[in-house]
């Protein structure tokens, strides 16, 4: 049995090609969303965002 | 129309081809573009060349402004247009549907479609449905894409064999 999000696809379901496409697309959203979250933590990121904030503070003044 | 300035943003780079810009009121968002060609039949010529795109806020703390910043969506048509600078690249964006009451959802990707040089782009969208599950995908790539008829022809089957 393959798990697909939180569906389980038994071998006896038949499902096309297309959910299947979709539900591995949904997927690979939340695994990049929890990428994401996990990038705030990067030191390396936390230096870029660093100085986005800065160019924004002198955008404003 | 008045000419709204984007965000400055910066390539990452990485499996997803990530891109990171900050807001006025400090959230940050990724824009990734991870490869999903090969979602398709691994012989097709556009296996390398399918990306779905991503609009994710990476902040712990984030708030619901991102409809509140005009300057979101002129920023991520910037990305957008970075990105896409090789005619092969197809974006590929999914959203679920699960109250059916329309396409709402992906309205996002219109928006971004309708404000990114339209005249030299294709764009389709097609439904996957299966119960009350329900899946709209929208397909964006520049005209001179060599795989076009391809392209639109695989994801034609997915919804004709969805349909069966």
């Amino acid at each position: 049995m393959e798990t697909i999000e939180k569906q389980p696809v038994y071998e006896t379901e038949k499902l096309s090609k297309g959910i299947i496409f979709c539900r591995k697309l949904m997927v690979y959203q939340r695994q990049m969303q929890e990428e994401a979250n996990a990038d705030w933590y990067d030191p390396i990121i936390q230096a870029i965002i660093q100085k986005q904030k800065e160019k924004l503070r002198d955008e404003t003044n | 129309m008045k000419q709204i300035d984007p965000y400055e943003f910066d390539f990452l780079g990485g499996k997803n081809n990530g891109y990171l810009f900050t807001v006025q009121r400090g959230t940050t968002y990724e824009v990734k573009f991870k490869p999903s060609g090969y979602l398709f039949d691994s012989a097709q010529p556009f296996v390398d060349s399918v990306f779905e795109m991503v609009l994710l806020p990476i902040n712990p703390d984030v708030d619901k402004e991102k409809s509140l910043d005009a300057r979101i969506l002129p920023t991520v048509v910037a990305i957008i247009r970075d990105f896409f600078i090789q005619k092969e690249k197809v974006l590929l964006y999914v959203c679920e549907n699960k109250d059916g009451k329309g396409p709402l959802p992906n309205r996002k990707f219109d928006q971004w479609f309708r404000l990114y040089n339209l005249d030299n782009h294709f764009k389709f969208d097609f439904v996957i449905t299966n119960g009350q599950e329900r899946y709209l995908n929208s397909v964006i790539g520049r005209i001179d894409n060599p795989y076009k008829t391809e392209i639109t022809v695989a994801c034609f089957e997915l919804a004709e064999d969805n349909s069966k």
